[in-house]
């Protein structure tokens, strides 16, 4: 099967008003994948969760650096309506996480007195297909996650083709 | 985006983004005004929401603690379909008094 492969990388300071600039380049790199407005949401709201956490977890009060890569493939043949897939890394260098199966339970936060709900691992679990995590303390965390992207409606409603072109 | 208050109701409009980062400016305005007045009702606005991570789920959870010491409701409007998965999933549905999706009113 014949594939398109894609690959971007980018690095940025942990500071909270990056969020909305690595949210914002990692929905754009997407793009060309055309995902539907809700796989759009939903990888967005994934990136942001993990981006946010090594902001005010990994690097908390100090300023570090956070890497972000991602890998589109389009498939030239859609297999089971999947049409794509998204693989997206966010690694940072900073303080790692203790216990990884507790950080990842709905509601669990170290950090309640700064309103963080503990929904971050949950979200990223919910919105993605695959979400892998590694964490060595004093060394940092990656975090790995995948989304398969299907065939939409307008693809597949014939009807519609020839009424959208015109 | 903004927070005001009328009539001893707290209106705090999430407009825009909703992330770590307006949540806690939103966070930092809302909390001048219970420090000030006397609220009666909090109302989350979710009409002009383009985006929201659990940053805004933290910000209603925080909100709503609020309220409770002075026994003021706490209210969601206006809300969207994605958003509305996300409270579903936190839970926050079980805990506020009042809830009104977007274009389907339940009273």
């Amino acid at each position: 099967m014949c594939v398109i492969e894609n690959k971007m990388r980018i690095n940025f300071e942990s500071r909270s008003e990056n969020e909305s600039f690595a949210r914002v380049v990692a929905a754009a790199f997407i793009l060309n994948l055309d995902p539907t407005l809700e796989e759009m949401n939903d990888f967005k709201t994934a990136v942001s969760e993990a981006v946010t956490n090594c902001i005010i977890h990994a690097y908390e009060k100090t300023i570090g650096e956070i890497v972000m890569e991602i890998k589109t493939t389009k498939y030239d043949k859609t297999k089971n309506d999947v049409k794509g897939c998204i693989e997206v890394k966010i690694m940072d260098s900073g303080c790692g996480i203790v216990n990884i199966e507790e950080a990842m339970e709905p509601l669990y936060t170290t950090k309640p007195d700064e309103e963080r709900s503990g929904m971050g691992f949950a979200f990223m679990e919910a919105f993605m297909d695959e979400l892998k995590c590694e964490s060595l303390i004093d060394n940092g965390t990656t975090i790995y996650m995948k989304k398969y992207i299907k065939v939409n409606e307008r693809e597949t409603d014939t009807s519609l083709v020839g009424k959208e072109e015109l | 985006m903004g927070v005001k208050v009328s009539s001893n109701i707290l209106y705090i409009n999430m407009d825009g983004d909703i992330d770590h980062h307006s949540a806690a400016l939103l966070r930092e305005e809302s909390d001048m005004f219970f420090n000030r007045e006397y609220i009666k009702e909090v109302i989350f606005d979710f009409e002009r929401t383009k985006f929201m991570d659990s940053s805004g789920i933290g910000l209603i959870m925080g909100r709503y603690r609020q309220a409770k010491y002075s026994d003021a409701k706490v209210s969601l409007i206006n809300i969207p379909d994605n958003i509305d998965r996300m409270l579903q999933m936190s839970g926050i549905y079980k805990i506020v008094d009042n809830i009104e999706k977007l274009n389907k009113k339940i009273s």
